[in-house]
């Protein structure tokens, strides 16, 4: 009978689980960055897949809150696909990432009330001192000369304040650093179902590099068109952001560091000042 | 003559205000030497609205359709550091490799860094900030943005700010500044629509034009504005970005020429008689006797001010009202400009066609040569008819 094979089933999957879980345990206690990685990943499928088999044999058990198709939480979303762009990314090329390379959707709408979360969360680990910080916040990216929010970009927490800031040529030196990133990944992931939308991602991405010819984005090709435009621009970029970095730590505090500052009444001057 | 509210804000009273953007000054150039459109456009009267109201059918000019189309394309474009826009720019512009200095201006994000600020205090910011940005390309243009997204610029249009918003600002280090602007209606096989593309054209003239006076208040020289301007488009029936380039000096030279004589907008509206105003628009959900009561009085307001109709009126919103009017009086503006043109200055129907027929004296010299080419029109079209039959 088919819910003795989906009882079944489900015997296995939450054992499969509870082994993975007691891997996860050893793995982050023993500092195995990559192994933990891999396991958090595994688990999550499981979870997914346990969901599924529970709710299909008894739908009157109420799902949790969310579906199935993101039962990884956003943050956690936005977190790996920043780690994979590598680079500070806007909310458009988070989401093509997520939807590419783990084939989930990440609702673009709910990254402004994510940054908000984040920054309260990490003010309050702040004010508590018993209250431990996360290891990583996504952050906003910030101005390279006001250190204002750029809108729309997100950072973690984790890079150097120097990757975090937005400096004039930053934009397109992170998109091809990002798109390398892509291609790169593109290429491990050769042979699974991923393979042909990221493909597809970094030909679309590297058709806008000078030398890559249109729908002819094969990773290498795109790499290395992308590596010659890096080679006439990032030094700039670099020696830009690293000076305002300098400045920014000499001037800011932990917090506006982190999630940046706001330019309050420039129009409480005197009155009459211009014309 | 009053102090506090001018001709044209008395003229417009309670009836709602459209500011002027690039697309309304453009219809300027549309609709040459046209005193209604004129004065309406300097008072900022909501056209759309005025236009639905006198002829009875309320309807939204633009899709929301096409809007979303719009906007979706336009992120597109933008998205990953101007992506699309930089290779379009190299192609096109020749902008070099390291020409990838950006910078937006856009209301959303300069939001992020000042909160509060919005509606015309915002528009302000930001052409102040476009100003500076403008001025950092004269003085260091190595280290000055090359691309601008969403710069705004000032124009006088009749006494009123407008303000204007460029999709781009492109500016080569070595060179100048082009207006970059991104529309999507689709370019198929190498074409695009000719009305919606001269529509653009004229619409970028205005950029350019507002860009040039900045130049000058600025201290430098207007030519810094290249007039050679980059449309981007989507190519075929896709979401692919394609561009074209095309020289608008014409139309800004013929735009400089219009706004020159905008500042009679006021003159108009001192001459027509006094209290002549359009009345309050109706609220949502009015009965029809009230839209009906409204549409009259709107009506005979406008009838006050002299309007110039020709074949640039189809895209005005009042088309259809000049149109009945021009027919009611019987002008020949109504059979078209080339007719209206070889009429001269016989404007009505009636008297050319008598002029025509030889059952009129000419009054004068002028009447006399348009009397003898409209005899020979009609030789010819017995000729044709006699032929025929």
């Amino acid at each position: 009978m088919a819910s003795m094979e989906s009882a079944q089933e489900l015997i296995e999957v939450v054992t499969a689980l509870r082994s993975a879980n007691d891997a996860l345990i050893k793995a982050t206690t023993s500092g195995d960055v990559v192994e933990a990685t891999r396991l958090l990943q595994d688990v999550a499928v499981l979870e997914r897949r346990r969901n599924r088999l529970v709710h299909k044999s008894s739908p009157e058990i109420a799902r949790t809150t969310s579906s199935y198709e993101s039962s990884i939480p956003l943050r956690d979303q936005v977190i790996q696909a920043l780690q994979l762009t590598g680079r500070p990314s806007s909310a458009r090329l988070v989401s093509d990432v997520t939807k590419s390379r783990w084939a989930e959707r990440v609702d673009t709408a709910k990254l402004s009330s994510l940054r908000r979360d984040e920054a309260r969360s990490w003010r309050r680990s702040q004010e508590l001192p018993g209250r431990q910080a996360r290891d990583v916040y996504v952050v906003p990216a910030l101005t390279y000369d006001r250190f204002t929010p750029v809108r729309g970009t997100i950072a973690l927490s984790t890079w150097p304040t120097s990757l975090r800031l937005i400096a004039p040529l930053s934009p397109r030196v992170d998109m091809l650093h990002s798109t390398v990133a892509l291609a790169e990944e593109a290429s491990a992931v050769a042979g699974t179902n991923y393979e042909s939308p990221m493909m597809r991602l970094v030909a679309r991405l590297g058709a806008t590099i000078p030398g890559v010819k249109p729908f002819g984005g094969e990773p290498h090709a795109v790499i290395e068109a992308a590596r010659a435009e890096l080679r006439e621009i990032e030094e700039t970029d670099e020696l830009e952001r690293s000076e305002a970095a300098e400045r920014a730590h000499a001037q800011l505090d932990a917090e506006v560091l982190l999630f940046g500052t706001q330019i309050r009444t420039v129009t409480s001057r005197v009155a009459g000042g211009s014309g | 003559m009053t102090n506090a509210p001018g001709p044209l804000e008395s003229f417009r009273g309670e009836f709602p205000r459209q500011p002027l953007n690039a697309r309304r000054v453009a219809g300027a150039l549309e609709a040459p030497g046209c005193q209604r459109r004129t004065a309406l456009d300097a008072a900022a009267v909501n056209l759309d609205k005025l236009g639905s109201l006198i002829s009875g059918t309320p309807t939204d000019r633009q899709s929301p359709f096409a809007l979303t189309r719009g906007n979706q394309f336009e992120q597109q474009v933008v998205a990953n550091g101007m992506a699309e826009i930089v290779s379009l720019a190299r192609r096109h512009l020749n902008l070099e490799i390291p020409e990838v200095r950006q910078h937006d201006l856009s209301a959303s994000a300069l939001q992020e860094a000042y909160p509060g600020v919005t509606g015309t205090k915002m528009n302000e910011l930001r052409a102040r900030l476009t100003r500076q940005r403008a001025e950092e390309m004269l003085a260091d243009p190595a280290h000055a943005y090359n691309l601008i997204r969403h710069a705004m610029t000032r124009l006088d249009f009749g006494g009123e700010t407008v303000y204007l918003e460029q999709d781009v600002l492109a500016f080569a280090i070595g060179g100048r500044i082009h207006v970059v602007e991104i529309k999507s209606y689709p370019r198929i096989d190498g074409r695009a629509d000719p009305t919606k593309a001269s529509a653009t054209v004229r619409q970028t003239a205005v950029y350019a034009l507002s860009l040039q006076q900045l130049m000058l208040e600025i201290g430098a020289q207007p030519d810094v504005v290249n007039t050679t301007t980059m449309i981007v488009l989507p190519e075929n029936l896709s979401f692919r970005p394609t561009a074209v380039t095309i020289d608008i000096d014409m139309y800004v030279r013929r735009l400089r020429r219009q706004l020159a004589s905008v500042p009679r907008a006021a003159e108009i509206l001192d001459a027509i008689p006094a209290g002549t105003r359009l009345p309050a628009h109706p609220p949502n959900g009015a009965g029809a006797d009230e839209l009906a009561a409204a549409g009259t009085a709107a009506r005979e307001a406008l009838a006050a001010l002299p309007p110039r109709f020709t074949d640039g009126c189809v895209s005005c919103p009042l088309f259809h009202h000049c149109r009945d009017e021009a027919e009611l009086h019987r002008s020949t503006a109504r059979l078209g400009s080339a007719v209206a043109g070889a009429c001269g200055n016989v404007t009505d129907i009636a008297a050319a066609i008598d002029l025509a027929e030889g059952r009129r004296e000419p009054a004068d010299a002028s009447e006399a040569a348009v009397a003898a080419t409209l005899a020979r029109g009609a030789a010819a079209a017995r000729l044709a008819a006699g032929g025929l039959a």
